[in-house]
């Protein structure tokens, strides 16, 4: 079994709906759907780690989206990063040698996102649904160093993601059910994502983006 | 009587003696049952004192004969049952405090039990306070009820000869309910609620005098009389010498936390001396009567803890500290009759008593305690400790902030201060104002020049402490035990440090270059957009007038929070068509001018501002006022009605 077969049985694997009692109601098809998710950030930048002492750091989003059809939705996503490092004397490092790193500093990200997202989903029951999309990011960012006044900006980029959700309603039909009658959530997906982010500033040019993975629910009602 | 007989009954005697003794248990010895908040506070045990941590334990573990003494605290005390002829009794009123919970009946006392007593306690929050039944003589004396606004401090059914003398209600829904005839009332005072009633019973009670009502329904018809307490012309004669509506006047009934509450009464009460005498004279304050209330006849003697005790340490003259000047809040209890410092060089905490014998007030060497009267502040003088000159201190090299110097060093044991020494590195010497910190192992030194090298050493300085305490005493010819008799327990101990200190021999100097940081990543700063842009740099001094301005005076406030939220919504598109078209650069800048000047007159010298802005609103409104009287003056005639 070479490499192109495993591929295409797991993509006909993931579009393989699940099988629906012909006495059922067909579910609804929602058109909004609400996200939640955190997971982690790699920054797109050289030498993170040296400054703040870890390679990633935490993102938290949210967003809401509209599906104008079941495969295509338009959404707007919020989201948070943050982290907290040392920033650097090179004039001490000048004059006593070494690199002194030294002084708090507080970065934080806010990524405010339009994007567009194509689902692979054909029938409401549909276990796993790969996505993939992109847009525009507005980054916002905030530089708080000790003892200096605040650095604050903002930039235009893009960015890209793609993922999978897992429906849940199947595995706990009551929960589901419930659900759907105290809030109108008609289904409930577990999602793991990839999101590529790119929002260049300053000369020489700076990517504040970089790459997330996030997990999180989504809720359509 | 024959020799058998005559040696047969002294025989019979001892046998019988003898199988009395072997038969008979011993008489068990009263155990005093004490019952402390932590273990630290518990006496040595022995056979007759037993220490629990918990109220409910000593009560049902108390025998008849037994004593329960409890300690100062707040004791969770819900539900205990007591079933035997035990008194009960608080060490200070105000500070033992049985704490209900708000729920359930902090004590029942109930079946058969007798001539038992509970006195000097504090009864606070709970359903029910006490509940006596099926019970009799049993005595309720000299305690505070706080059980709360929808609560019954006592409840008595069926318990004869019960006797609910010299106690405090305060602010219960109801004080006391019963329903047994043979009740006795007296010398309570009762500050009730609107809506609350004092006493509640559908029975015809037998003794209700000497009573102060205030606040609320009094519920039985008593002879209240307000003007001469001890009026007994109006039958009958067990319901006189009531008191109603007037103030008990309590030193200080309201702070939030119950354990700063103090029942006391000031001196201008009405409770004093007005109680029936029947019930003994008072112990402290006006021992020629009794007073209304729970400090009445034979209460507690410890008068309330002196608060808010505050030490300042100075030099009589030169620079050595020998004096320290200490103050405090009065206790404004009639009965308070003045106050004793305590001193010393080692803490009074650890060792239960302050030895001091060196300070010198007014002129004369005066040993711990000192009886200050009245007073409520005192100078110590004359107190030339020398401490052991403490080892020197190890400075790290400093970390660069900008305008400043983050400082760090070793802590040295004795240390109660540092001092820091710093120059530029190019002065021979320290030549700076030295800087004395506290006792603590980091300084940041600001108001420093960025790229300037700067010389710091620190040195160690040890100060010998003295410890201080201030005690209320009732008595106004002998001092009292603090805490146990006539003097209120020690108030909070102060540390002070005074005396000749010793100084370590200076760190190996170290040497320090402020500078700006840089953050990673280095971003650039879009904040004052419009004004970056028209100057060229987010540096320029205007620029930096504007920030300034924006920080100190716009970010201070909810208008100029919303309008700096406006401007950064919508100034960086002005700025980038400024950026894309810099001839209009100089134009922005003209315009930006006055906005500068006002911005740096408003943050750099605001009374100037303040006088400018009167300035030009008094010439606006002149010109206006101008304008209008020369446009009336110009009108045509002919227009005129």
């Amino acid at each position: 079994m070479n490499v192109r077969t495993i591929v295409l049985s797991l993509v006909l694997l993931l579009l393989i709906p699940v099988a629906v009692h012909a006495a059922e109601p067909a579910p609804l098809k929602p058109h909004w759907s609400v996200e939640v998710k955190g997971g982690y950030f790699y920054p797109d930048i050289d030498n993170w780690k040296t400054y703040y002492g870890d390679d990633r750091t935490w993102h938290y989003a949210g967003s809401l989206a509209y599906k104008v059809l079941r495969q295509v939705e338009l959404g707007i996503e919020g989201g948070y990063i943050k982290d907290r490092g040392l920033a650097s004397a090179p004039l001490n490092s000048a004059f006593f040698g070494g690199q002194v790193l030294t002084g708090r500093v507080d970065y934080e990200l806010a990524p405010l996102n339009v994007f567009v997202l194509i689902r692979g989903v054909f029938k409401e029951t549909q276990w796993l649904v790969p996505y993939a999309g992109g847009g525009w990011t507005r980054m916002y960012y905030r530089v708080k160093t000790d003892g200096q006044a605040t650095v604050r900006g903002s930039v235009n980029g893009y960015h890209g993601r793609a993922g999978i959700q897992l429906l849940l309603d199947e595995i706990d039909p009551h929960a589901a059910h419930n659900l759907s009658a105290d809030y109108g959530i008609q289904h409930t997906y577990l999602f793991g994502e990839v999101q590529v982010t790119h929002a260049t500033v300053g000369t020489p040019e700076v990517n504040l983006g970089g790459t997330s993975y996030l997990m999180g629910f989504l809720f359509e009602f | 009587m024959n020799y058998n007989s005559s040696l047969s009954l002294p025989v019979a005697i001892c046998t019988a003696a003898i199988l009395i003794l072997l038969f008979s248990s011993p008489a068990a010895a009263a155990v005093t049952r004490v019952v402390a908040t932590t273990s630290d506070q518990c006496p040595v045990e022995t056979p007759t004192t037993i220490c629990y941590l918990s109220f409910q334990e000593a009560v049902a573990a108390a025998l008849s004969g037994d004593a329960i003494d409890i300690l100062p605290g707040t004791h969770s005390a819900a539900n205990a049952t007591l079933s035997q002829s035990v008194s009960i009794s608080g060490s200070e009123t105000a500070q033992t405090i049985l704490n209900g919970g708000g729920s359930g009946t902090i004590l029942t006392i109930s079946g058969a039990v007798s001539s038992l007593s509970i006195r000097n306690l504090t009864f606070f929050s709970a359903n029910t306070g006490i509940a006596v039944q099926n019970s009799s003589s049993v005595d309720i004396r000299n305690n505070i009820f706080e059980i709360g606004t929808s609560s019954t401090a006592i409840s008595i059914s069926a318990s004869p000869s019960t006797r609910v003398f010299n106690n405090t209600f305060y602010l219960n829904s109801n004080g006391i309910v019963s329903n047994d005839v043979n009740l006795n009332i007296i010398n309570n005072i009762f500050n009730q609620g609107a809506g609350s009633t004092a006493i509640s019973s559908n029975v015809s009670l037998l003794t209700i005098k000497n009573n102060l009502f205030f606040g609320g329904n009094i519920g039985p018809a008593v002879v209240t009389v307000t003007i001469d307490p001890h009026d007994v012309t109006v039958p009958p004669p067990d319901w006189r010498g009531n008191i109603s509506a007037l103030d008990p006047k309590f030193v200080k009934p309201d702070p939030s936390d119950v354990t700063l509450r103090d029942f006391h009464l000031l001196a201008s009460s009405p409770c004093i001396t007005a109680g029936d005498t029947s019930m003994g004279f008072n112990s402290t304050g006006d021992t020629s009567g009794t007073d209304i209330g729970a400090y009445g006849s034979q209460s507690d003697r410890i008068p309330y803890i002196v608060s808010v005790v505050s030490a300042l340490a100075s030099a009589s003259t030169g620079t050595i500290t020998d004096t320290i000047t200490l103050s405090w809040s009065p206790n404004n209890a009639y009965s308070t009759k003045g106050y004793n410092v305590h001193y010393d060089k080692v803490s009074g905490k650890a060792t239960g008593s302050y030895n001091g014998a060196d300070a010198v007030v007014s002129g004369v060497t005066r040993t711990s305690p000192i009886d200050v009267g009245t007073a409520t502040n005192v100078i110590l003088t004359g107190l030339t400790t020398t401490a052991a000159t403490p080892a020197r201190p190890v400075l790290s090299r400093p970390e660069p902030r900008n305008e400043g110097l983050r400082l760090s060093w070793s802590a040295v044991p004795g240390a109660t201060s540092y001092t820091i020494y710093y120059s530029l590195a190019s002065a021979p010497t320290l030549t700076f104002p030295p800087i004395t910190v506290a006792n603590t192992t980091s300084y940041t030194l600001s108001g420093l020049v960025n790229g300037e090298l700067y010389t710091i050493a620190i040195t160690a300085v040890a100060q010998a402490p003295y410890y201080l305490a201030v005690t209320a005493y009732d008595l106004s010819s002998t001092a009292g035990t603090p805490g146990v008799q006539d003097e209120s327990r020690y108030s909070e101990e102060l540390k002070v440090y005074v005396g000749i200190p010793g100084i370590s021999s200076p760190s190996d100097p170290v040497q320090g270059l402020p500078e700006l940081l840089v953050p990673y990543p280095n971003l650039p700063n879009t904040g004052c957009f419009i004004a970056t842009a028209a100057y060229g740099s987010p540096e320029a001094f205007a620029v930096k007038v504007l920030r300034e301005f924006r920080d100190t005076r716009l970010l201070t406030n909810a208008p100029g929070k919303s309008f700096v939220r406006w401007y950064y919504e919508y100034s960086p598109t002005a700025a980038h068509y400024l950026n894309e078209h810099p001839a209009l650069k100089p134009f922005v800048r003209a315009a930006l001018g006055p906005v500068v000047s006002a911005a740096l007159l408003v943050t750099r010298a605001p009374h100037l501002a303040l006088a400018v802005a009167v300035m030009l609103l008094i010439a606006l409104t002149a010109l206006l006022a101008f304008r209008k009287r020369s446009l009336r003056t110009r009108r045509p005639m002919g227009n005129q009605p």
